[in-house]
Protein backbone atom coordinates (compact mmCIF):
# COMPACT_ATOMS: atom_id res chain seq x y z
CA UNK A 1 0.00 0.00 0.00
CA UNK A 2 2.87 2.42 0.77
CA UNK A 3 4.51 1.43 -2.27
CA UNK A 4 1.70 2.62 -4.20
CA UNK A 5 1.21 5.69 -2.70
CA UNK A 6 4.80 6.36 -2.86
CA UNK A 7 4.71 5.07 -6.77
CA UNK A 8 1.53 7.71 -7.13
CA UNK A 9 3.58 10.64 -5.46
CA UNK A 10 6.89 9.85 -7.91
CA UNK A 11 4.52 10.03 -10.71
CA UNK A 12 2.43 13.58 -9.62
CA UNK A 13 6.32 14.55 -9.20
CA UNK A 14 7.01 14.01 -12.53
CA UNK A 15 4.08 15.21 -13.71
CA UNK A 16 4.68 18.54 -12.78
CA UNK A 17 8.23 18.50 -13.59
CA UNK A 18 7.79 17.33 -16.80
CA UNK A 19 4.98 20.28 -17.52
CA UNK A 20 7.23 23.05 -15.99
CA UNK A 21 10.30 21.66 -18.34
CA UNK A 22 7.56 21.32 -21.26
CA UNK A 23 6.16 25.29 -20.56
CA UNK A 24 9.42 27.00 -20.15
CA UNK A 25 9.06 29.96 -22.86
CA UNK A 26 11.24 29.74 -25.72
CA UNK A 27 14.80 31.77 -25.36
CA UNK A 28 14.37 35.02 -27.08
CA UNK A 29 16.44 36.01 -30.09
CA UNK A 30 19.50 37.77 -28.11
CA UNK A 31 20.52 39.40 -31.62
CA UNK A 32 17.26 41.97 -31.30
CA UNK A 33 18.74 43.02 -27.85
CA UNK A 34 20.95 46.23 -28.18
CA UNK A 35 20.93 48.03 -24.74
CA UNK A 36 19.68 45.87 -21.04
CA UNK A 37 17.92 47.62 -17.98
CA UNK A 38 16.85 46.22 -14.75
CA UNK A 39 14.99 47.68 -12.25
CA UNK A 40 14.29 45.78 -8.53
CA UNK A 41 11.65 45.64 -6.30
CA UNK A 42 11.79 44.70 -2.79
CA UNK A 43 8.37 43.25 -1.31
CA UNK A 44 6.65 43.96 0.52
CA UNK A 45 8.99 46.72 1.68
CA UNK A 46 9.49 49.19 -1.39
CA UNK A 47 5.57 48.60 -2.75
CA UNK A 48 3.75 51.84 -2.06
CA UNK A 49 0.18 51.17 -2.42
CA UNK A 50 -2.00 48.02 -3.61
CA UNK A 51 -5.28 47.55 -4.34
CA UNK A 52 -8.48 45.58 -6.23
CA UNK A 53 -11.76 43.24 -5.90
CA UNK A 54 -10.06 40.03 -5.59
CA UNK A 55 -10.54 37.60 -3.59
CA UNK A 56 -7.34 36.06 -1.83
CA UNK A 57 -5.09 38.55 -1.84
CA UNK A 58 -4.15 41.51 0.51
CA UNK A 59 -4.64 45.26 0.07
CA UNK A 60 -2.55 48.32 1.35
CA UNK A 61 -1.51 50.32 3.20
CA UNK A 62 -4.28 50.14 5.53
CA UNK A 63 -7.13 52.26 4.80
CA UNK A 64 -6.68 51.89 1.43
CA UNK A 65 -10.57 51.51 -0.69
CA UNK A 66 -10.65 48.27 -2.27
CA UNK A 67 -13.07 47.81 -5.74
CA UNK A 68 -14.99 45.37 -4.61
CA UNK A 69 -18.59 45.41 -5.72
CA UNK A 70 -17.67 47.86 -8.34
CA UNK A 71 -17.87 46.93 -12.63
CA UNK A 72 -13.75 47.53 -12.34
CA UNK A 73 -13.55 44.45 -9.52
CA UNK A 74 -11.41 42.82 -11.41
CA UNK A 75 -8.83 45.28 -12.20
CA UNK A 76 -5.90 46.09 -9.52
CA UNK A 77 -3.55 49.04 -9.16
CA UNK A 78 0.04 48.95 -8.17
CA UNK A 79 2.74 51.89 -7.11
CA UNK A 80 6.10 51.26 -5.67
CA UNK A 81 9.25 52.41 -5.39
CA UNK A 82 12.12 50.84 -8.31
CA UNK A 83 15.94 50.29 -7.52
CA UNK A 84 18.98 50.86 -9.93
CA UNK A 85 21.17 47.84 -10.71
CA UNK A 86 23.15 48.93 -7.39
CA UNK A 87 19.93 48.96 -5.00
CA UNK A 88 19.56 52.65 -5.12
CA UNK A 89 15.87 53.84 -5.53
CA UNK A 90 15.67 55.01 -8.87
CA UNK A 91 12.31 55.79 -9.71
CA UNK A 92 8.36 55.10 -9.84
CA UNK A 93 6.51 52.60 -11.06
CA UNK A 94 2.74 51.33 -11.65
CA UNK A 95 1.23 48.60 -12.53
CA UNK A 96 -2.26 48.36 -14.02
CA UNK A 97 -3.49 45.18 -13.87
CA UNK A 98 -6.42 43.52 -15.65
CA UNK A 99 -7.94 40.34 -14.84
CA UNK A 100 -10.56 37.95 -16.18
CA UNK A 101 -12.71 38.10 -13.41
CA UNK A 102 -12.47 38.58 -9.44
CA UNK A 103 -12.47 35.18 -8.44
CA UNK A 104 -8.30 35.20 -7.75
CA UNK A 105 -5.32 33.23 -8.93
CA UNK A 106 -5.55 30.27 -9.92
CA UNK A 107 -2.75 27.64 -12.28
CA UNK A 108 -3.75 28.34 -15.94
CA UNK A 109 -5.29 31.69 -16.32
CA UNK A 110 -3.35 34.91 -17.85
CA UNK A 111 -3.86 38.47 -16.96
CA UNK A 112 -3.08 41.83 -18.81
CA UNK A 113 -0.50 43.85 -16.83
CA UNK A 114 0.87 47.10 -17.63
CA UNK A 115 3.61 48.83 -16.10
CA UNK A 116 4.96 52.29 -16.36
CA UNK A 117 8.71 53.41 -14.83
CA UNK A 118 9.38 56.74 -14.27
CA UNK A 119 12.92 57.53 -13.84
CA UNK A 120 14.65 61.03 -13.74
CA UNK A 121 15.90 59.54 -17.28
CA UNK A 122 12.67 59.25 -18.54
CA UNK A 123 9.72 57.23 -18.55
CA UNK A 124 8.83 53.41 -20.25
CA UNK A 125 5.24 51.93 -20.81
CA UNK A 126 5.48 48.20 -21.05
CA UNK A 127 2.92 45.55 -21.61
CA UNK A 128 2.70 42.32 -20.98
CA UNK A 129 0.78 39.22 -20.50
CA UNK A 130 0.87 37.21 -17.40
CA UNK A 131 0.53 33.82 -15.70
CA UNK A 132 1.59 32.30 -12.71
CA UNK A 133 4.55 30.27 -13.21
CA UNK A 134 4.23 26.22 -13.00
CA UNK A 135 7.49 26.51 -10.38
CA UNK A 136 5.12 28.38 -7.90
CA UNK A 137 2.38 25.41 -7.76
CA UNK A 138 4.13 24.27 -4.42
CA UNK A 139 3.39 28.08 -3.15
CA UNK A 140 -0.18 27.69 -4.92
CA UNK A 141 -0.86 24.05 -3.78
CA UNK A 142 0.61 25.17 0.45
CA UNK A 143 -2.34 28.10 0.21
CA UNK A 144 -4.98 26.10 -1.09
CA UNK A 145 -4.04 23.96 1.91
CA UNK A 146 -4.79 26.84 4.14
CA UNK A 147 -0.78 27.24 4.67
CA UNK A 148 1.08 29.85 4.78
CA UNK A 149 4.06 29.22 2.29
CA UNK A 150 7.99 29.92 2.74
CA UNK A 151 11.05 29.05 0.39
CA UNK A 152 12.90 30.92 -2.61
CA UNK A 153 11.36 30.58 -6.00
CA UNK A 154 12.83 32.67 -8.84
CA UNK A 155 10.42 32.31 -12.23
CA UNK A 156 9.36 34.41 -15.05
CA UNK A 157 5.33 35.68 -14.84
CA UNK A 158 5.33 37.06 -18.04
CA UNK A 159 4.14 34.66 -21.62
CA UNK A 160 3.86 37.08 -24.02
CA UNK A 161 2.58 38.70 -25.85
CA UNK A 162 5.65 39.05 -27.62
CA UNK A 163 6.63 35.50 -29.60
CA UNK A 164 9.21 34.51 -27.49
CA UNK A 165 7.19 34.65 -24.21
CA UNK A 166 7.98 38.37 -23.07
CA UNK A 167 5.97 41.43 -22.78
CA UNK A 168 6.60 44.04 -25.12
CA UNK A 169 7.68 48.08 -24.34
CA UNK A 170 4.96 50.04 -25.56
CA UNK A 171 7.04 53.35 -25.39
CA UNK A 172 8.74 55.93 -23.79
CA UNK A 173 9.57 59.62 -23.14
CA UNK A 174 13.14 61.70 -22.33
CA UNK A 175 16.10 59.32 -22.95
CA UNK A 176 14.15 56.90 -23.89
CA UNK A 177 11.40 58.00 -26.27
CA UNK A 178 10.77 56.07 -29.16
CA UNK A 179 12.01 53.06 -27.14
CA UNK A 180 11.19 49.27 -28.61
CA UNK A 181 11.98 45.89 -27.58
CA UNK A 182 10.73 43.01 -25.25
CA UNK A 183 10.50 43.33 -21.35
CA UNK A 184 10.37 40.02 -18.50
CA UNK A 185 9.02 40.35 -15.06
CA UNK A 186 11.00 37.80 -12.39
CA UNK A 187 9.96 37.39 -9.20
CA UNK A 188 12.29 35.23 -6.66
CA UNK A 189 9.55 34.61 -4.23
CA UNK A 190 10.12 33.62 -0.87
CA UNK A 191 6.92 33.80 1.11
CA UNK A 192 2.62 33.87 0.48
CA UNK A 193 0.66 33.78 3.59
CA UNK A 194 -2.91 32.61 3.38
CA UNK A 195 -3.96 36.35 3.95
CA UNK A 196 -2.31 37.07 0.74
CA UNK A 197 0.64 39.04 1.58
CA UNK A 198 4.26 38.69 -0.83
CA UNK A 199 7.56 38.20 -0.21
CA UNK A 200 9.96 38.37 -2.73
CA UNK A 201 12.67 40.36 -4.85
CA UNK A 202 10.46 41.48 -8.30
CA UNK A 203 13.09 41.89 -11.46
CA UNK A 204 11.91 44.36 -14.30
CA UNK A 205 14.22 43.35 -17.15
CA UNK A 206 14.15 45.32 -20.35
CA UNK A 207 15.82 44.62 -23.78
CA UNK A 208 16.03 47.55 -25.67
CA UNK A 209 16.26 47.03 -29.35
CA UNK A 210 18.53 50.35 -29.43
CA UNK A 211 20.51 52.29 -27.43
CA UNK A 212 19.55 54.46 -24.78
CA UNK A 213 19.57 58.21 -26.02
CA UNK A 214 21.71 60.95 -24.43
CA UNK A 215 18.58 63.58 -24.92
CA UNK A 216 16.45 63.89 -22.01
CA UNK B 1 1.28 107.34 1.66
CA UNK B 2 -2.12 105.03 2.21
CA UNK B 3 -3.06 106.49 -1.12
CA UNK B 4 0.65 105.20 -2.90
CA UNK B 5 0.86 101.73 -1.28
CA UNK B 6 -3.05 101.22 -2.49
CA UNK B 7 -1.92 102.69 -6.04
CA UNK B 8 0.83 99.88 -5.84
CA UNK B 9 -1.74 97.19 -5.04
CA UNK B 10 -4.17 98.12 -7.31
CA UNK B 11 -1.04 98.13 -9.96
CA UNK B 12 0.15 95.05 -9.29
CA UNK B 13 -3.79 93.26 -9.07
CA UNK B 14 -3.89 95.20 -12.67
CA UNK B 15 -0.47 93.65 -13.75
CA UNK B 16 -1.26 90.06 -12.69
CA UNK B 17 -4.93 90.03 -14.26
CA UNK B 18 -3.33 91.27 -17.35
CA UNK B 19 -0.72 88.66 -18.14
CA UNK B 20 -3.19 86.12 -16.62
CA UNK B 21 -5.75 87.23 -19.44
CA UNK B 22 -3.18 87.08 -22.41
CA UNK B 23 -1.79 84.04 -21.22
CA UNK B 24 -5.73 82.05 -21.27
CA UNK B 25 -6.11 84.13 -24.67
CA UNK B 26 -2.70 82.35 -26.15
CA UNK B 27 -3.38 79.01 -24.53
CA UNK B 28 -7.12 79.27 -26.55
CA UNK B 29 -5.99 80.24 -29.79
CA UNK B 30 -3.20 77.45 -29.37
CA UNK B 31 -5.30 74.65 -28.54
CA UNK B 32 -8.05 75.43 -31.13
CA UNK B 33 -5.69 75.35 -33.79
CA UNK B 34 -5.08 71.48 -33.16
CA UNK B 35 -6.94 69.20 -35.04
CA UNK B 36 -8.31 66.04 -34.12
CA UNK B 37 -10.60 62.73 -35.40
CA UNK B 38 -11.45 61.76 -32.40
CA UNK B 39 -11.74 62.80 -28.38
CA UNK B 40 -12.36 60.81 -24.72
CA UNK B 41 -12.95 62.21 -21.63
CA UNK B 42 -12.20 60.62 -17.97
CA UNK B 43 -12.79 62.21 -14.98
CA UNK B 44 -11.75 61.58 -11.48
CA UNK B 45 -13.68 62.93 -8.61
CA UNK B 46 -11.28 64.15 -5.46
CA UNK B 47 -11.11 62.79 -3.30
CA UNK B 48 -13.57 59.97 -3.63
CA UNK B 49 -11.86 58.41 -6.35
CA UNK B 50 -8.36 58.53 -5.09
CA UNK B 51 -6.87 55.66 -4.16
CA UNK B 52 -3.17 56.26 -2.97
CA UNK B 53 -0.98 59.31 -3.27
CA UNK B 54 2.34 59.74 -2.08
CA UNK B 55 5.37 62.13 -2.34
CA UNK B 56 8.60 63.67 -0.52
CA UNK B 57 6.92 67.11 -0.52
CA UNK B 58 6.98 69.11 2.80
CA UNK B 59 4.12 70.49 1.97
CA UNK B 60 0.97 71.15 0.05
CA UNK B 61 -0.44 68.05 -1.00
CA UNK B 62 -1.74 65.74 1.26
CA UNK B 63 -1.13 62.11 1.22
CA UNK B 64 -3.59 59.15 0.92
CA UNK B 65 -4.29 57.02 2.84
CA UNK B 66 -2.64 58.62 5.59
CA UNK B 67 -0.66 55.45 6.70
CA UNK B 68 1.32 55.14 3.57
CA UNK B 69 4.79 55.48 3.35
CA UNK B 70 6.39 59.38 2.49
CA UNK B 71 8.84 59.27 -0.17
CA UNK B 72 10.75 62.57 1.95
CA UNK B 73 14.62 61.67 2.44
CA UNK B 74 15.34 59.78 0.12
CA UNK B 75 16.52 59.71 -3.71
CA UNK B 76 13.01 60.04 -5.11
CA UNK B 77 12.21 62.58 -2.51
CA UNK B 78 11.01 64.94 -5.71
CA UNK B 79 8.59 62.69 -7.10
CA UNK B 80 5.21 61.66 -6.98
CA UNK B 81 3.00 58.43 -7.30
CA UNK B 82 -0.53 58.77 -7.78
CA UNK B 83 -3.16 56.02 -8.17
CA UNK B 84 -7.31 56.35 -8.70
CA UNK B 85 -10.09 55.07 -10.43
CA UNK B 86 -11.48 56.36 -13.38
CA UNK B 87 -14.66 57.49 -15.15
CA UNK B 88 -16.37 58.18 -18.48
CA UNK B 89 -18.37 61.29 -19.23
CA UNK B 90 -21.66 59.71 -17.82
CA UNK B 91 -19.68 59.48 -14.26
CA UNK B 92 -19.24 55.63 -15.14
CA UNK B 93 -16.30 53.76 -13.09
CA UNK B 94 -14.50 52.65 -16.53
CA UNK B 95 -10.81 51.40 -15.45
CA UNK B 96 -7.75 52.61 -13.31
CA UNK B 97 -5.51 55.45 -14.10
CA UNK B 98 -1.52 56.11 -12.48
CA UNK B 99 -0.33 59.73 -12.69
CA UNK B 100 3.59 59.32 -11.80
CA UNK B 101 4.92 62.87 -11.68
CA UNK B 102 8.94 64.64 -10.79
CA UNK B 103 8.92 67.68 -9.55
CA UNK B 104 12.21 70.66 -9.86
CA UNK B 105 12.39 69.62 -5.89
CA UNK B 106 10.76 68.57 -2.77
CA UNK B 107 9.35 71.97 -1.83
CA UNK B 108 6.32 71.29 -2.61
CA UNK B 109 4.36 72.96 -5.64
CA UNK B 110 5.20 76.20 -6.74
CA UNK B 111 3.38 78.40 -8.85
CA UNK B 112 6.73 79.85 -10.52
CA UNK B 113 7.37 75.87 -11.68
CA UNK B 114 6.59 72.89 -14.04
CA UNK B 115 6.60 69.38 -13.76
CA UNK B 116 6.85 66.49 -15.75
CA UNK B 117 3.65 64.09 -15.67
CA UNK B 118 3.62 60.03 -16.86
CA UNK B 119 -0.14 59.57 -16.74
CA UNK B 120 -1.44 55.89 -17.52
CA UNK B 121 -4.87 55.10 -18.43
CA UNK B 122 -6.09 51.41 -18.39
CA UNK B 123 -9.54 50.30 -19.26
CA UNK B 124 -10.93 47.03 -20.59
CA UNK B 125 -10.46 48.20 -23.86
CA UNK B 126 -7.32 49.14 -24.26
CA UNK B 127 -4.96 51.40 -22.20
CA UNK B 128 -2.73 54.84 -23.01
CA UNK B 129 0.24 56.28 -21.92
CA UNK B 130 0.39 59.82 -21.92
CA UNK B 131 3.09 62.78 -21.00
CA UNK B 132 2.55 65.99 -20.60
CA UNK B 133 4.61 69.42 -18.58
CA UNK B 134 2.33 71.14 -15.86
CA UNK B 135 1.87 74.05 -13.73
CA UNK B 136 -0.56 75.93 -11.58
CA UNK B 137 -2.86 78.01 -13.96
CA UNK B 138 -3.27 81.30 -12.87
CA UNK B 139 -6.48 81.31 -12.28
CA UNK B 140 -6.09 78.95 -9.28
CA UNK B 141 -3.89 81.33 -7.49
CA UNK B 142 -6.07 82.86 -5.32
CA UNK B 143 -6.57 79.59 -3.92
CA UNK B 144 -2.84 78.80 -2.82
CA UNK B 145 -2.40 82.34 -1.63
CA UNK B 146 -5.24 81.67 0.56
CA UNK B 147 -4.29 78.69 2.04
CA UNK B 148 -0.39 80.20 2.18
CA UNK B 149 -2.23 82.76 4.48
CA UNK B 150 -3.68 79.84 6.43
CA UNK B 151 -7.48 79.70 5.27
CA UNK B 152 -8.95 77.00 4.15
CA UNK B 153 -10.32 78.02 0.66
CA UNK B 154 -13.62 77.04 -1.39
CA UNK B 155 -14.57 77.73 -4.45
CA UNK B 156 -15.20 76.78 -8.13
CA UNK B 157 -12.16 77.47 -10.76
CA UNK B 158 -12.11 75.55 -13.82
CA UNK B 159 -8.84 75.69 -15.31
CA UNK B 160 -6.05 73.75 -17.32
CA UNK B 161 -2.67 72.45 -15.71
CA UNK B 162 -1.22 71.11 -19.28
CA UNK B 163 1.48 73.49 -20.42
CA UNK B 164 3.11 71.29 -22.74
CA UNK B 165 5.33 69.55 -24.46
CA UNK B 166 2.75 69.76 -27.48
CA UNK B 167 3.71 73.45 -29.26
CA UNK B 168 -0.13 73.83 -28.59
CA UNK B 169 0.20 73.62 -24.47
CA UNK B 170 -1.03 70.28 -24.72
CA UNK B 171 0.57 67.38 -23.44
CA UNK B 172 1.43 64.22 -26.10
CA UNK B 173 0.17 60.64 -26.64
CA UNK B 174 3.10 58.53 -25.96
CA UNK B 175 1.30 54.94 -27.18
CA UNK B 176 -1.48 52.95 -26.66
CA UNK B 177 -2.73 49.25 -26.58
CA UNK B 178 -5.68 46.94 -27.66
CA UNK B 179 -7.84 49.95 -29.22
CA UNK B 180 -5.27 52.60 -28.31
CA UNK B 181 -2.31 50.81 -30.29
CA UNK B 182 -0.56 53.06 -32.63
CA UNK B 183 -2.60 56.02 -31.10
CA UNK B 184 -1.01 59.51 -31.33
CA UNK B 185 -2.53 62.54 -30.55
CA UNK B 186 -2.79 65.02 -27.60
CA UNK B 187 -4.24 65.79 -24.44
CA UNK B 188 -5.08 68.51 -21.84
CA UNK B 189 -5.53 67.89 -17.81
CA UNK B 190 -8.40 70.09 -16.43
CA UNK B 191 -9.13 70.55 -12.69
CA UNK B 192 -12.53 72.08 -11.62
CA UNK B 193 -10.88 73.15 -8.10
CA UNK B 194 -13.42 73.50 -5.69
CA UNK B 195 -11.56 73.54 -2.35
CA UNK B 196 -8.16 73.26 -1.07
CA UNK B 197 -7.35 73.44 2.88
CA UNK B 198 -4.35 73.89 4.43
CA UNK B 199 -3.78 70.01 5.21
CA UNK B 200 -3.07 69.93 1.27
CA UNK B 201 -6.54 68.14 1.41
CA UNK B 202 -7.98 69.21 -2.55
CA UNK B 203 -11.65 68.81 -3.66
CA UNK B 204 -12.59 68.81 -7.04
CA UNK B 205 -12.85 67.58 -10.78
CA UNK B 206 -9.89 66.08 -12.56
CA UNK B 207 -10.56 66.09 -16.25
CA UNK B 208 -8.35 64.45 -18.98
CA UNK B 209 -9.39 65.37 -22.23
CA UNK B 210 -7.53 63.09 -25.16
CA UNK B 211 -7.66 64.12 -28.55
CA UNK B 212 -6.73 61.38 -31.25
CA UNK B 213 -5.33 62.02 -34.59
CA UNK B 214 -7.37 58.78 -35.67
CA UNK B 215 -10.58 57.33 -34.90
CA UNK B 216 -10.69 54.21 -32.54
CA UNK B 217 -12.01 51.16 -33.87
CA UNK B 218 -13.88 49.60 -30.97
CA UNK B 219 -15.50 52.30 -29.10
Amino acid sequence: MKKTILLILLGILLGIGGMFIMSRPEAPPPASQVDFLEFTAELPGDALSMTHGIEGMMIFPEGIADLKNTPISNMMGISTRIRGKDGEYVGLASELELFPNDKGLRPGMKWKTYWTFMTFDGALFVYEIEAPPLAHLPMLSSLAQGKDWTGSIPADTSVGPHPSGRGIIVGGTGAYAWASGTFVERIDLRGFTVEGKITGTLYLQLYLDKKKSAEQ
Amino acid sequence: MKNTIAFIVLGIVLGITAVFMVQSLQKMEATSSTEHVDFIEYRVEVPGDVLAITHGFERGIGRAPDTITSLENSAISNMLAFIARIRDKDGNLVGLASELEIFPDDKGVNPDKTWKTDWTVTTPQGTLLMYENERVPAAHLPAFTSVMAGENWTGSIFAQTSVGPHPSGRGVIIGGTGIYAGATGTFVEKIELRGLTTEGGITGTMYLQIYLDKKLDNQ
